[in-house]
């Protein structure tokens, strides 16, 4: 079996390593006259070794091969640092040469399982040159050296896959699932025999949980869509493929950016178009991976920092967001827009202060930032202050005086201002906007009522709410007007549409006892 | 024609002996060992070094690594002068930097003797095009009873109309057909079963030598890949009958995909729908199968057909590909050869429109990935009743070992055995000198040259000598040709299904221009039909629908089937 996604698999060799498993214990046998320069040499090595580990996980793969030959010099039997060029080699796609340092990290002496990895490393270039017999070798090896591992075990089972013995396959891959029941590629595995062996509806059922677990791989997608064809299940086939076309459309993408960001590694708009590409797809985990590596290449990269607020806002790791924007305000404090997100985030976690402060300055930054003043605006109504809401939103319909929304709210501030005569300005400065506002109708029809005055046309507006919006709220307000303008029989009517929509609402049952109380002939009849 | 050798006469002779023999039981078990002798006897293919074909292919020699060089060109069988014997054609390259040579290569023609031997009569045919050639097709385009000779080129493409006489004129222009995109394979079909053959042509890229630019890979300069040019699209001829040629490309359906780098093209009724249906293999891009929907119009159904990509969603660099029967079940599977580092793809019909990939089930998968694959065929080698595969080897860059020490630039070709269970055995090793040479190999074309019974190799090979590979041994088992002529159909046969049912052994084969890469076979079809002594049935089905059946025929002969109008036995 060929390795689908080869970054991804490779990247496997890479999360073998964390740097704590390579440390070599100083012997304190060797409390010698030596021991201060063989600590600085092991100091040394250390330095240079995380420092190959960071470049190679933010692309730097020819500074991260020449970290680790510093290693080598320094200690040539560094085992781990032989594995870790290989796994960098491989990452720039020059096999041999990866091949090349893993058996030499074989010829030395093991440090934690370098020899398990390099074997199972060692495998998988093989297998994907085409020397099975050798892959066979080096992956049998690796289960040896690894058998609590579940990929070893997985990558036996593709080389067994290849060289067509698949009895052995399917006992490898099932013993990869017993260690790691969310290994993707091991149901994908075992799906693929099952389709070589025409067991249609056990390779769906594997491949099924292969796209569970690993949603963007196309492989999985194209051979779930070839068990559905040989199922004869035609329309799933047609809308698995689809899905094929997609990932693989996202997948080749990714691939050609790869290409570009490995000729052009410390340039982050690279790296960013990655992100943007992961985004599309909803890959959100590896677009976030994508931003980390840009603002570690250059932690000046606003546009870094900025994405990855706004990602961790979505995702509702706020403390995540808050850390990425302050970072954005850090390197460029004359945006609006990052104080923006800090006062919404604020706002969402009920920590108005804060949110007020934010707001305040992205409002300072652009004042005629729209979503800062209405971010204020109901900032301030949460906080009850309506003076500096109704300050707030009246700051927004200057900026844009088509805002009809704003104005429908400035009117409904104004109205618990007790200003009801500019709270009917801004209404019918909606009904001017939106002739279509259902809301501003119904309420400068209801303040009408509620004020007693233009009792004719209150009705007229009232009526074209409900005709723009039957809803119960707004039959409630034609009640309510014709019940102001005396007119029970019409005002009974409408309540009780009212009620027919929302039974249970208790104003509305005493609307209708309200009224029919004062129209004692409704009742007898 | 060839005298039968001696050798395939001794079963005969065991078999003529007296009747005091028959009844002793050693007899018997002579006869059995014999014929599972015969059965598993060691076929060789043998590099016949002394043929007359003197033609060395070449590329123009620019040393500039262009990148149309890579490709190399075709050929192949084809009874140009109707005496019964296969003659050869070879496509040549052309000088594209250099001012133009006093003594220009060109194509070649060589004309079968009759004794083994082969006449070049290039310039006495007229088919000495100096064009930069690639590949090539035969069919009978007139229907006047000779077969006429299409060579696609880079530039324009020719077709050379044969004159009956011995010669050819060249109607390229008049007939409408004289495209000048790249063109590589191409092939001949009726597809709309009006009797008269059809022409298309897969082209590979928008590329002008002017254009050309220099490909690095680690700093090394090597040739280009195909992504380095944009993708051209293929083209579709209508024949209407009177010598010209409509290009209904668009309106056949065939630019309602997008344009691929096409390599690969075999005609072939995989459906069973009674019409053409044609698959194309493509360079780095999924490779197409267009269903023919039965009027002329056909419809790409490569992906939800399982034929468009390799098992794990990927494009493949597909090189050449073929239909064949190579599990005897009527049903049209389909080869594909592809890159190094890529398995050939061995796809099994299934039926219902759908090919499941049985690469690695059938044995194929491991072997082939270590070689770059162009010219791929089924056919009978050693006459067992089963389709084996042949494929051509060779790497595109020079200085791949600069790249890759683990590959080599010329490669052997490789022979695969249909042990007649859905698997197969390499057995190039086994199978003489001719599978030992290792060469830049490029096409693939079949055919019984010297009329013996068993099917010979020719291979092109680029800036190098063709081979011929001679087949030793094959005609020990049994066999039968038949030779198709329409009446109604076109009188090539172009599309004729034909069923042979021999004791328990059923098979089918259609009658195809083109297929492999870059080349044509034989025309006749060949059927190895292992120990049995008699053809119990052959049935003709004709591309216009009409149905011949035959009976009871004997083996080991050529026969000649007129539609409609009978078999007779090939006396030439």
């Amino acid at each position: 079996m060929k390795t689908a996604d080869l970054f991804g698999i490779w990247s496997m060799c890479l999360l073998f390593f964390s740097y704590q498993e390579f440390k070599v214990p100083i012997s304190t046998a060797v409390a010698s006259v030596n021991s201060a320069n063989q600590t600085g040499i092991k100091r040394a090595e250390d330095a240079h070794f995380q420092r190959g580990m960071h470049n190679t996980k933010v692309g730097l793969y020819d500074h991260a091969i020449t970290e680790f030959q510093e290693v080598l010099k320094l200690n040539p039997a560094h085992s781990a640092a032989f594995c870790q060029m290989g796994a960098v080699y491989r990452l720039k796609n020059m096999l041999n040469e990866a091949a090349g340092a893993y058996q030499h990290a074989l010829t030395v002496p093991a440090i934690g399982n370098s020899h398990g990895v390099a074997n199972l490393c060692l495998g998988m270039i093989y297998n994907s040159q085409g020397k099975f017999q050798r892959a066979e070798q080096h992956a049998e090896k690796a289960v040896e050296l690894m058998p609590k591992m579940a990929t070893p075990h997985c990558q036996l089972g593709n080389v067994y896959t290849r060289r067509g013995k698949f009895k052995l396959a399917i006992e490898q891959y099932q013993k990869a699932l017993q260690l790691d029941q969310d290994l993707a590629e091991a149901y994908h595995g075992l799906g693929h025999i099952r389709l070589k062996q025409n067991q249609a509806e056990q390779a769906l059922e594997s491949y099924q949980e292969a796209i569970k677990r690993e949603p963007y791989n196309q492989a999985f997608h194209y051979n779930l869509a070839t068990a559905y064809r040989r199922l004869n299940r035609m329309k799933e086939a047609r809308d698995q493929m689809e899905f094929f076309q997609e990932t693989k459309a996202y997948q080749d993408t990714i691939q050609r950016q790869r290409k570009e960001s490995q000729k052009n590694p410390k340039n982050v708009l690279l790296h960013a178009q990655m992100a943007e590409t992961h985004l599309a797809v909803n890959n959100i985990n590896e677009a976030i991976g994508a931003y980390q590596t840009a603002i570690t290449l250059q932690p000046s990269f606003v546009i870094g920092h900025d994405n990855l607020g706004t990602i961790y806002t979505q995702q509702g790791k706020f403390e995540k967001a808050i850390d990425a924007f302050q970072k954005v305000i850090q390197l460029d404090k004359n945006t609006a827009e990052p104080y923006l997100k800090l006062g919404w985030i604020y706002a969402r976690q009920q920590k108005y202060d804060l949110a007020e402060s934010y707001l305040q300055q992205a409002s300072q930054q652009d004042p005629k930032l729209i979503s800062a003043l209405q971010g204020l605006g109901e900032i301030y109504i949460q906080q009850g202050n309506l003076e500096e809401a109704i300050d707030s939103y009246v700051k927004l319909v200057k900026v844009d005086p088509t805002e009809s929304q704003a104005w429908l709210r400035l009117g409904v501030l104004r109205i618990n201002a007790n200003q009801p005569s500019k709270a009917i300005d801004d209404f019918k400065k909606v009904i001017e906007i939106d002739p279509e506002s259902a809301n501003a109708y119904n309420n400068l029809a209801w303040l009408y009522a509620d004020l007693e005055m233009n009792l004719d046309q209150a009705v007229g507006l009232a009526k074209k709410a409900v005709g723009l919006a039957p809803t119960a709220s707004n039959f409630d307000t034609l009640a309510y007007v014709y019940y102001q303008h005396k007119q029970y029989p019409q005002a009974e009517e409408a309540i009780k549409r009212a009620i027919e929509i929302s039974p249970s609402n208790q104003k509305y049952n005493e609307m209708l006892k309200k009224i029919q109380s004062r129209h004692p002939k409704v009742i007898k009849e | 024609m060839t005298i039968k050798r001696v050798i395939k006469q001794q079963p005969m002779t065991i078999l003529c002996v007296s009747r005091f023999f028959m009844s002793c039981p050693i007899f018997y078990l002579l006869i059995f060992i014999v014929s599972v002798t015969v059965s598993q006897s060691k076929v060789s293919f043998i590099a016949v070094t002394k043929s007359g074909i003197d033609f060395k292919h070449t590329d123009g020699k620019s040393e500039k690594r262009l990148f149309n060089e890579f490709l190399g060109s075709g050929g192949g069988f084809f009874d140009y002068d109707n005496d019964g014997d296969l003659d050869i054609y070879l496509v040549n390259g052309a000088s594209q930097i250099a001012s133009p040579d006093k003594n220009p290569s060109t194509n070649a023609l060589y004309r079968n003797n009759g004794d083994g031997s082969f006449s070049n009569v290039t310039e006495l045919t007229g088919t000495g095009s100096t064009s930069y050639g690639t590949g090539c097709t035969v069919g009978d385009y007139d229907n006047d009873g000779d077969l006429d000779l299409y060579i696609a080129n880079f530039g324009p493409n020719v077709l050379y109309q044969n004159s009956g006489k011995g010669t050819f004129i060249d109607v390229s222009m008049q007939s409408g057909v004289a495209n000048s995109q790249w063109g590589t394979s191409c092939a001949f079909a009726d597809v709309d079963n009006d009797g008269n053959l059809d022409l298309y042509i897969t082209n590979y890229a928008d590329y002008a030598v002017k254009n050309d630019k220099k490909c690095y890979v680690r700093g090394i300069w090597q040739y280009c890949g195909p992504r380095s040019y944009p993708p051209d699209t293929d083209i579709f001829y209508h024949n209407n009958g009177n010598g010209i040629f409509t290009d209904l490309t668009e309106k056949s359906g065939f630019l309602d995909v997008p344009a691929c780098h096409g390599l690969g093209v075999a005609f072939g009724d995989y459906d069973n729908d009674g019409d053409q249906d044609l698959y194309v293999a493509n360079d780095q891009d999924p490779n197409f199968l267009f269903q023919n929907q039965g009027s002329g119009k056909f419809e790409e159904t490569a992906l939800l057909s399982g034929v468009s990509y390799s098992d794990m969603g990927k494009e493949e660099a597909g090189m050449g590909t073929i239909f064949g029967d190579y599990d005897n079940d009527g049903l049209l599977d389909l080869t594909v050869s592809n890159f190094q580092k890529e398995t050939n793809t061995l796809y099994h019909n299934e039926g219902s429109g759908f090919f499941a990939d049985v690469t690695t089930l059938a044995g194929i998968g491991e072997i082939t990935y270590s070689y770059l694959g162009w010219g791929i065929a089924f056919f009978d080698y050693n006459n067992d009743g089963y389709k084996d595969i042949f494929v051509a080897n060779g790497h595109v860059l020079d200085n791949i070992t600069d790249i890759d020490r683990s590959t080599t630039y010329p490669q052997r070709n490789l022979l695969f055995r249909n042990l007649g269970d859905g698997t197969f055995e390499d057995v190039s090793n086994q199978s003489g000198s001719g599978l030992t040479l290792q060469k830049v190999s490029r096409t693939v074309a079949l055919g019984d040259y010297d009329n013996d019974g068993d099917l010979d190799i020719l291979v092109t090979n680029w800036n190098q000598t063709a081979d011929l590979l001679r087949n030793e041994g094959g005609n020990l088992n049994n066999w039968i040709q038949i030779n198709v002529v329409g009446t109604k159909s076109n009188k090539s046969g172009i599309g004729t299904r034909i069923k042979l049912v021999a004791g328990n052994l059923k098979q089918y084969q259609e009658v195809q221009s083109g297929g492999s890469y870059l080349a044509f076979s034989d025309l006749r079809t060949h059927f190895g039909v292992g120990n049995a002594k008699r053809i119990d049935l052959v049935e003709i089905l004709w591309p216009s629908g009409h149905i011949d059946k035959y009976k009871d025929l004997a083996v080991n002969h050529r026969f000649i089937a007129t539609e409609n109008a009978g078999l007779e036995i090939r006396t030439e």
